[in-house]
């Protein structure tokens, strides 16, 4: 519940992210597919939505730090109209203006101050921390600047996965952090919605968690894809139709989700139950690989060149 | 599914606009639900909500090409706080000798500020929203003939830019026919 606690939660959270950010860097930055450049612009984005969801001064606070700066600010304004000889209507008059010409100013300066006080609380971004330490991240390690792939090197796919990984932990203690925020005793889902409505702590977790959320599915997709790119190279040498019909043609563009795919079961659903399941079994088996294969940075680089020409030639 | 009067249910009353703002407060209440009860653990899914927050993100950019100034959810509170501001200072200024004293305009109009801070802390401020639920293959129905509706109109639009819009809301309905699938028959890879 208290604050040093949210604070201490999220920025676990964030050491998570950046963690998961520096790898996502490494691989994906040059990157033209269209579902790892999305989530890529997720996860940078995710950092100061996880240090605006410190809470930053309560409106209490911004009222008393806009009182406290206009009270001689209009001070001064009514005693300088007073001795430039206006009427005393007049006085009252230009004293209220000078309100309403502050007032954005008023806005912006406590604005500023609790992004400021965010800041303070969080202290600083944890991008070059190694404090991260080993044991949260299942043992793989904190990460050094020479690790990942160099610069020449084709993409990875195993690694994606481990970024889809850490930010999937990430998720789980933000999810965690936020819960903690609420009474036990009210965790239903009416209570949650409402609070993530009104509350500023609460809505910006629920923000970035949507964030988080999104990246994964995005990466979750693009490893789905080319999983089937892949299968299906090796099989029939032509395009696949993974979970989500991808855009190769249409970058930048959410997915056109086909009519067959969305009207009920025309081309057959067991094809596509087996569309559907073999990326995730691939997956799976993938992962199992990552953890103990040496060898396999080889072969999946095989196969990622593989599609990769596969996907030059569509 | 709503109960916010004929005008809700009615999918063509009024400007696009205010069509597409009550078609993205049904999805963001979907996927609010959707969320917390993701939380809690009650239906674990965040695959679903996440998609369906894609749409709410193209509906949002489709709004801000016919309005760039996005409006309050709720123009009541800042109307009645600005009135209490008014009120509060004019009173004070009626009350006191000499209103014109610098001193004492500065305390009065201060002082209208921290009242109408108080007001906004009076109970009653709470709003109904509706709970939709995002399994609920009615609401997909719903949100696809909003959204078409929407996207027919800003389609003939004499004007490029909001032409434009019908692009954006295409992809919201290319999302919530994402999140369908999901719902429906798990297409992500994330249903292990």
């Amino acid at each position: 519940m208290s604050r040093r606690q949210l604070c201490g939660d999220l920025n676990g959270v964030r050491g998570l992210v950046a963690h998961g950010l520096a790898r996502f860097e490494k691989i994906g930055a040059g990157s033209a597919d269209f579902w790892v450049v999305s989530a890529l612009i997720r996860v940078r984005g995710l950092d100061s939505m996880l240090v605006a969801a410190a809470g930053g001064l309560s409106s209490w606070s911004r009222t008393l730090i806009s009182a406290a700066i206009a009270f001689p600010l209009l001070w001064s304004v009514a005693w300088t109209a007073h001795a430039l000889g206006f009427a005393p209507a007049w006085v009252i008059v230009t004293t209220v203006l000078a309100l309403g010409v502050a007032m954005p100013g008023l806005l912006w300066v406590t604005g500023s101050a609790s992004r400021a006080f965010d800041r303070y609380r969080m202290g600083a971004p944890p991008g070059r921390r190694v404090a991260f330490g080993a044991g949260e991240l299942n043992g793989e390690g904190a990460v050094s600047p020479g690790d990942g792939p160099a610069p020449g090197d084709t993409v990875v796919e195993g690694d994606l996965d481990e970024v889809a990984a850490a930010l999937t932990r990430a998720r789980v203690r933000l999810v965690s952090a936020a819960l903690r925020q609420v009474d036990p005793e009210r965790w239903n889902a009416a209570h949650l919605a409402r609070l993530a409505r009104q509350d500023r702590v609460l809505s910006r977790i629920a923000d970035a968690d949507l964030l988080l959320c999104q990246a994964i599915d995005f990466l979750e997709l693009h490893a789905a894809e080319q999983a089937a790119l892949r299968r299906n190279g090796s099989e029939q040498r032509e395009p696949a139709r993974s979970g989500m019909a991808p855009l190769r043609s249409r970058p930048g563009r959410p997915p056109q989700v086909s009519p067959e795919r969305v009207g009920p079961a025309q081309n057959g659903p067991t094809q596509n139950g087996a569309d559907r399941n073999g990326p995730t079994q691939n997956g799976a088996d993938r992962n199992g690989a990552d953890r103990n294969g040496a060898d396999r940075n080889g072969a999946d680089r095989n196969g990622a060149d593989r599609s990769g020409t596969e996907r030059r030639s569509v | 599914m709503s109960d916010e009067g004929g005008r809700d249910e009615d999918i063509f009353a009024g400007d696009v606009e205010s069509r597409l703002e009550r078609a993205d407060r049904r999805v963001m209440a979907a996927v609010l639900d959707a969320q917390c009860r993701d939380w809690i653990a009650e239906r674990p899914d965040r695959v679903s909500f996440a998609r369906l927050g894609q749409a709410h993100h193209e509906l949002r950019a489709a709004i801000h090409r016919y309005n760039p100034m996005r409006k309050p959810d709720d123009w009541l509170w800042p109307v009645l706080s600005t009135a209490t501001w008014l009120v509060t200072s004019l009173i004070i200024l009626l009350v006191v000798d000499e209103p014109a004293d610098p001193l004492t305009l500065a305390f009065a109009l201060v002082a209208g500020l921290i009242v109408a801070q108080v007001a906004l802390f009076l109970p009653g401020r709470r709003r109904k929203h509706e709970i939709l639920e995002i399994e609920d293959p009615l609401l997909y129905a719903d949100l696809t003939n909003r959204i078409e509706a929407c996207a027919a109109t800003a389609r003939s639009d004499p004007r490029a830019e909001l032409r434009a819009a019908a692009d954006d809301l295409g992809r919201a309905l290319d999302w919530v026919s994402a999140t369908r699938d999901e719902i429906s028959r798990g297409s992500s890879p994330a249903a292990r």
